[in-house]
């Protein structure tokens, strides 16, 4: 009877915590930096011009690391790499998504960094998923 | 720094954290293991041994007797009474959070916790 009593306390906290961070993250949601975010990837995925050169970077990127890999260097590869790394940072739709992605991650960590000073224990550390170093 | 409406989302999920006995027993057992001395002494002798054992087992000099000393003492670690308090609330508490982080992450279409993390250090 009294571990009924406990287990329907302890769903109910459950159900109250989900539902405050339910709350927490359509606010999150409803800020004037996710909305950006949010214009800006559409924008950017929106965008056939960024898309084809954000293409080729990934492909070349994945060429140059292959290159390295096997201790491989192609000066006219790595030039063109380069030139194609600095035009895609250059364009101004995946520069803005860039920024606004920035903007965004800065305002999460500023937002985890305040419920950690609060909980006394890093919330987003001790719940993001688990990974593997570097 | 947070605005006004989401200062108050966030106190009210932190309020009702803290109102549920998983969490607030995490809490304790968390400020009990950083305030023990002797836990907290162990701890850092391991760390230092850590970075001997590296240095020794990088020019070759490990010897037997370094496995035994840092295996003793991580196991002075990890069965201290206040170690062990701390996993096993860790793990009571994390079930609860990891729910609270996927609910959030579901309804942001990304990883909360993942995104608002510290920068990891390997």
């Amino acid at each position: 009877m009294l571990q009924t009593e406990q287990k329907q306390r302890d769903s109910a906290t459950s159900r109250a915590a989900r539902e405050a961070a339910q709350a927490l993250a359509r606010t999150v949601a409803d800020s004037a930096i996710c909305k950006e975010f949010e214009a800006a990837s559409i924008a950017f995925r929106g965008d056939a011009e960024a898309q084809k050169l954000f293409r080729a970077y990934q492909s070349a990127q994945r060429e140059a690391q292959m290159m390295r890999s096997w201790g491989g260097r192609d000066q006219g590869f790595e030039d063109r790499f380069q030139r194609l790394e600095k035009t895609l940072i250059a364009h101004p739709t995946h520069k803005h998504y860039m920024a606004a992605q920035e903007d965004l991650l800065i305002a999460l960590k500023d937002l985890n960094g305040y419920l950690t000073g609060k909980l006394g224990f890093d919330f987003a550390d001790l719940t993001k998923p688990a990974g593997g170093c570097c | 720094m947070i605005d006004v409406t989401l200062k108050e989302a966030a106190d009210e999920f932190v309020r009702v954290l803290a109102a549920s006995p998983v969490v607030t027993a995490f809490q304790e057992a968390k400020a009990s293991m950083e305030s023990d001395e002797t836990l907290s002494g162990l701890r850092d002798q391991h760390a230092q041994l850590v970075e001997q054992f590296q240095r020794k087992q990088f020019d070759g000099t490990l010897a037997q007797a370094d496995i035994s000393t840092l295996r003793t003492l991580h196991n002075q670690v990890s069965t201290h009474p206040a170690t062990i308090r701390f996993v096993e609330s860790k793990d009571k508490a994390l079930a609860m959070l990891s729910s609270c982080n996927q609910a959030m992450s579901s309804l942001l279409g990304f990883d909360f916790a993942a995104n608002a993390a510290p920068a990891a250090s390997c």
